[in-house]
């Protein structure tokens, strides 16, 4: 889609009010993560990514917590306590920011995908009150570092399509090769990126074979060799135990094992709802507990539904436009998401609701163009919108305090936690 | 062309990101002189308990080595998970633990305590025929590890374990330790002609007689000693 498509109509004040906007959404996003953190004390998840950080920065070894999953984690926050110390900063900082500058991100690629600034907003708002994303901010484990890189290679796709620029792909592989040294998860979007990118090149280069030889060898260097050097280049730690190529390929095939087996580190993990079928059909929760002199903390993350329970219509919405108009982009944001949702829900081991990560942001983008989309044109209709974005963030204020664990200390809330007691300590 | 350059330059960049880790992790295994396990009578080491093994290792100052254990058990209860801990609280203060593993070095957790140092990146238990099946049994329908031809594949949080009945097929010189409890269904002679046709190389050769071991028997000890004379008979 060309630029002027993106822009037209539009007058200098309303970008400037745009950006307005998008920064003080961005400024919220980051005073919701961080207010109360420092009254938080470190959860045993914490604790245990510390750990894991000196232990393969300084040993190559994996470390106590996760160990199945991919090692750019401890590379950040060993940094991250190099430069900051042991202080709260130095444990949580990569995933504060990281969690920040994801909002902004998800909505440049909204507005790529819809030519919408309000959906661009909308869907940036649905990430900065989103209680699942604030609990996993203000932590140390890597859950929102995953949409950090995969969000920017995304958009970096959208963009080199839309300047005919095939240079910024680079960069984009870069940033889809440190998403995967977060997650694995992260190769779902890749290969959607992939095959959007190869087919631009496949349209482009009708009637030349060599061309196109060169374009699909691009493509492939980009999308597959750039992502897999930056993954190989994080595992330098290990190999400085005197591992080579060999045992690091045993040691990826152990890891996979474990992923594709896993079922929690604790019994209670089990007693939570560890099924991605419910994700977008009822509310579902992630809960932590942090022990303290004081009382025990409770982290309880419960997806916002008046958000969450509208992506299964949004998708089929856009997916109903892309088909009737045949946009590209619209078909590139729905293949994001079924791409990223069908292999966890149709998985066989228990997949809880903070892997939704990978996909949750597009579950973001599609409600907001939705919203923005069914309810645009008559003053009532923007009446509607505004009364339903104020249900959001009416509903979004219990549900932040439960995720940042003061869920305790408001009476309202004590029935809420209790749903979620262990089962080992109910009477 | 440009496509073409960036394209080579990646390939490039992949295949010598390859080299470069192979390569970093050869640079750091520590070997002594080697030879063949068949012709490693001098070299052989009687000794009579682990923590006298683990003493002879760092002596020798090999480092991030292959080790194979001939024993009835793993010999790797862990003491403790990572090499830090740290209070719930801000600042945090990590504590390195892994000096302490070494002052509880013995007949249950030598080869843990080894891989937590840095002597071992990669241990392959040979176990005793009845002691392996029992694990393999053990073994069956639980995550973290894989069967392959012969051995269970698994780690500890990124050191490679294999656990088999036979010795590995491996041209690296590696560091042999065969304990008593081994010989609990095997004789002297049994022994030397299973190392001799291992086909193994050596930088380090120890027997440990496991006098601290209370599941090792007198009568096992003394098969172990038969077999260091047999093996020493045979340089």
């Amino acid at each position: 889609m060309k630029a002027a498509a993106i822009v037209k109509n539009d007058r200098p004040d309303t970008g400037r009010r745009y950006l307005l906007v998008m920064f003080l959404l961005t400024l919220c996003g980051l005073l919701v993560r961080l207010y109360g953190l420092w009254d938080v004390p470190p959860s045993d998840d914490d604790l245990q990514v510390v750990s894991s950080a000196l232990d393969y920065m300084e040993r190559g070894e994996f470390g106590v917590t996760m160990w199945q999953h991919p090692k750019l984690r401890n590379i950040l926050v060993y940094y991250s306590l190099q430069l900051f110390g042991g202080s709260i900063w130095g444990l949580k900082a990569v995933s504060l920011s990281f969690g920040t500058l994801s909002i902004p991100i998800v909505g440049m690629i909204t507005r790529q995908i819809t030519a919408s600034r309000s959906a661009a907003l909308l869907s940036a708002l649905f990430m900065v009150i989103d209680p699942l994303h604030i609990d996993f901010s203000r932590q140390a484990v890597q859950e929102v570092h995953m949409p950090f890189f995969f969000l920017p290679a995304i958009y970096l796709i959208l963009l080199s399509r839309e300047r005919n620029n095939p240079w910024l792909l680079p960069f984009s592989g870069v940033l889809y090769g440190l998403g995967i040294a977060s997650k694995w998860y992260v190769i779902f979007p890749l290969t959607v990126g992939l095959l959007l990118v190869v087919r631009d090149e496949w349209g482009k280069t009708a009637g030349s074979p060599a061309g196109r030889i060169n374009s699909l060898c691009y493509v492939a260097a980009v999308f597959v060799l750039l992502p897999a050097t930056v993954y190989i280049l994080t595992y330098y730690p290990w190999f400085e135990r005197g591992y080579g190529i060999n045992g690091w390929l045993t040691m990826q095939k152990l890891m996979f094992h474990e992923t594709v087996s896993h079922s929690g580190f604790s019994s209670y993990d089990m007693e939570l709802d560890h099924n991605p079928l419910h994700w977008f059909i009822k509310p579902v929760a992630y809960a932590d507990f942090i022990p303290d002199q004081r009382h025990p903390w409770i982290l309880l993350a419960i997806p916002n539904p008046l958000v969450w329970l509208l992506t299964l219509p949004a998708i089929g919405y856009l997916m109903l436009r892309a088909f009737r108009e045949k946009n590209i982009r619209y078909y590139f944001l729905a293949a994001l998401f079924w791409a990223s949702y069908l292999p966890l829900a149709l998985s066989s081991r228990p997949i809880w609701v903070h892997t939704s990560f990978a996909v949750a942001p597009f579950a973001f983008m599609a409600t907001a163009f939705f919203l923005t989309e069914i309810f645009k044109g008559k003053r009532w209709r923007k009446t509607a919108l505004a009364a339903y974005l104020l249900l959001v963030i009416v509903a979004s204020v219990p549900l932040y305090f439960l995720a940042i664990g003061r869920g305790e200390v408001i009476p309202f809330l004590r029935p809420v936690l209790e749903l979620y007691r262990p089962a080992s300590e109910k009477t | 062309m440009k496509k073409a350059f960036i394209s080579s330059l990646i390939l490039f960049l992949f295949l010598g990101s390859l080299a470069l880790m192979h390569y970093t992790g050869a640079e750091e295994r520590v070997y002594g002189e080697h030879t063949s396990v068949a012709r490693a009578g001098g070299m052989l080491r009687v000794v009579p308990r682990f923590a006298d093994v683990y003493s002879h290792w760092k002596a020798m100052g090999l480092n991030a080595r292959f080790i194979v254990s001939y024993s009835r058990f793993l010999r790797f209860v862990e003491e403790g998970a990572g090499g830090y801990a740290a209070e719930r609280k801000f600042p945090l203060r990590m504590k390195s633990k892994v000096g302490e593993y070494e002052r509880h070095v013995g007949h249950e957790n030598i080869l843990w305590v080894a891989m937590q140092n840095g002597i071992a990146r990669k241990i392959h238990h040979v176990l005793s025929p009845d002691s392996f099946a029992r694990k393999m049994q053990e073994l069956r329908g639980t995550p973290g590890g894989y069967f392959t031809e012969g051995a269970y594949v698994t780690n500890y949080f990124g050191g490679l374990r294999y656990i088999s009945d036979k010795a590995p097929r491996t041209r690296e010189p590696v560091m042999l330790l065969v304990d008593a409890s081994y010989m609990a269904e095997t004789d002297a002679q049994g022994l030397v002609r299973s190392l001799r046709e291992s086909g193994l190389k050596v930088d380090s050769l120890v027997f440990c007689l496991a006098e601290e071991s209370p599941d090792v028997s007198d009568a096992e000890r003394d098969r172990l000693r038969e077999a260091a004379r047999l093996f020493a008979g045979s340089r």
